[in-house]
């Protein structure tokens, strides 16, 4: 085993880290404060890599104007599906919730599909960002090194907006006595339209990171949202520093788990996810209850 | 002060016939009582009475409840929780009600002020030393005092011209009882509408200026204070039956 497969599979396990951690941080986002387990962030996370493209096809706007406009575009698309059908799942068995943003899914994916097929679509690695970095050991394209970079950062703004600020201190409060939050003057509802919006943002905004590197079509997040899933589940339940530590490190975990035992490398998260269902449930990464 | 004399006054916080349910059980049968401006009136009674209940139906927080509730000549039982206590009533609430995983500045800062006039801060340190003292610390981490004191603290900061207590003394120490006697004093004189539950009557006569009992789910009696010793002990045994 050479070092430049290994550091090549870290990398390469890191970026997928950075998708698994943005996700995972929108789901355990809406997790922890509507109590609902999103099935739907596969397509939001799709309809992000099509907006991006639409944008760029129809519109002539490039990558760097698209990624706010696919944050809010995608906000936006979270805005309308909490008003029309989230809503509505707040006072009922969180199953209907999970069929339900599965039915939005499905729903979703077979518009794009009448419309774009399941072939592909192009979407460049913007000029700015094109081109291999050479470390002497090995070739490390820039446009991956700035999705890491973004998604770092993308992450420790959420996970601070969350812990440190004053909208913050009002989603945590919301989330763990609603009713008493309400009582005291918050506004709950709108708090958590705003939670759901941000997630979703979150998974669109993924989507357009993705959209240069992976392919864009219709089906493009029915596998990764499992993966996030996953991920949300080994860093404890609705915990936001868990997920983003557990999306990096579970990237990397696929990564090496490439080098070493490649015959389990598509079913690592499975095999952690699993065990810490089985040893730790109910506890996030820290050690702590969730 | 006489029945009469007390209802030339306009009740700031007026209950008529309230009624409330937990799913289909019944916990209030037609309360009725009124809370002056600037007055305290203390809700007693034994466990399970109701007394809580009474709490939460003024604040909006039962799920079905029926009769009126006037705050300021405002009727309040078509709204929610949340316009409830922006008009102006603040909740103490059974168990003081800290949010564990904010801290304790979070806590202080998290109603919106509702209006003018609230408590500076410099001024709710003053008489909470310990909840400055404590600001960083996570909600949870505080004893039961302290999250005492923080849940009143972080009513006063609000503007809220009526407070609802439930409870402020249970499961405290001694030392710390007082230092709760002596901020509802303090209340009191800065003219705040109290309606304050509590299980140590002792407490609440020394506090109160009119008791209101409740049983069943019912008023059963009503007593303008000072008591006399006839009624404090009359009082006390139907507490301690
Ligand atoms: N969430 C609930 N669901 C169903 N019944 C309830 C609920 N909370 C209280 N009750 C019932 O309603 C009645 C009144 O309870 P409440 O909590 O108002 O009493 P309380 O006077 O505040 O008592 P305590 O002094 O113990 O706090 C009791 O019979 C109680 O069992
Ligand atoms: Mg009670």
């Amino acid at each position: 085993m050479s070092f430049q497969l290994l550091a090549g599979q870290l990398v390469l396990g890191l970026i997928n880290g950075s998708f698994y951690a943005l996700l995972s941080l929108g789901l355990a986002i809406i997790f922890g404060i509507l109590n609902i387990a999103n099935f739907a962030h596969g397509a939001q996370y799709m309809f992000g890599a099509m907006l991006a493209w639409g944008l760029l096809e129809y519109a002539g706007i490039g990558y760097w104007y698209a990624l706010p406009l696919v944050f809010l575009g995608a906000g936006l698309l979270g805005l309308l599906t909490e008003a029309i059908f989230i809503r509505r799942m707040y006072h009922v068995d969180p199953l209907y919730g999970i069929l339900l943003t599965f039915g939005i899914t499905l729903m979703m994916q077979g518009v794009f599909r009448n419309y774009y097929g399941v072939s592909g679509l192009p979407y460049s690695v913007p000029a700015s960002l094109s081109g291999s970095w050479n470390l002497g050991v090995m070739y490390l394209p820039i446009y991956r090194v700035w999705v890491i970079v973004a998604a770092v950062v993308i992450c420790f703004l959420t996970w601070y907006t969350i812990e440190k600020t004053r909208i913050g201190a009002n989603l945590r409060a919301a989330t763990e006595n609603p009713t008493l939050a309400e009582a005291f003057g918050l506004n709950v509802p709108l708090l958590k339209a705003a939670a759901y919006a941000g997630g979703v943002g979150l998974a669109g905004l993924a989507g357009a990171f993705a959209a240069p590197v992976y392919s864009v079509n219709p089906m493009m997040g029915s596998e990764i949202v499992i993966v996030a899933f996953a991920v949300v589940v080994i860093g404890g339940m609705g915990s936001i520093k868990g997920a983003i530590i557990a999306g990096f490190s579970m990237g990397a975990l696929e990564g090496l788990a490439k080098v070493f035992w490649p015959e389990f490398s598509a079913m690592v998260i499975y095999i952690v996810m699993v065990a810490v269902i089985l040893y730790r449930p109910g506890v996030d990464i820290f050690g702590r209850k969730v | 002060m006489t029945a009469d004399t007390y209802s030339l006054v306009k009740p700031a916080l007026e209950l008529r016939n309230l009624s409330a349910w937990y799913g289909e059980s019944r916990a209030l049968y037609d309360v009725s009582l009124d809370v002056k401006p600037g007055g305290v009136v203390s809700l007693l009674g034994r466990n399970g009475a109701g007394k809580t209940t009474i709490v939460k139906s003024i604040m909006g927080l039962m799920n079905r409840r029926e009769g009126s509730v006037r705050f300021e000549n405002r009727e309040t039982i078509g709204l929610s929780p949340r316009k409830i206590a922006l008009l102006g009533i603040g909740l103490v609430p059974e168990e003081r009600g800290i949010f564990g995983t904010l801290t304790v500045q979070e806590n202080l800062m998290l109603p919106p002020v509702v209006r003018d006039g609230g408590m500076t801060l410099e001024r709710i340190f003053d008489l909470f030393p310990n909840v400055r003292a404590r600001l960083t610390a996570a909600g949870n981490a505080l004893s039961g005092g302290e999250q005492q004191m923080l849940a009143i603290a972080r009513i006063l900061r609000t503007g809220a011209r009526a407070i609802l207590l439930d409870e402020p003394t249970e499961g405290l120490a001694p030392v710390i009882v007082q230092q709760i006697r002596k901020t509802i004093e303090s209340m009191k004189e800065m003219g705040f509408t109290i309606l304050l539950v509590e299980q140590n009557f002792d407490f609440a006569a020394r506090v109160s200026d009119a008791f209101v009992v409740i049983e069943n789910g019912r008023v059963v009696d009503r007593l303008e204070g000072p008591l006399g010793s006839a009624e404090i002990e009359s009082v006390r045994r139907f507490l301690s039956v």
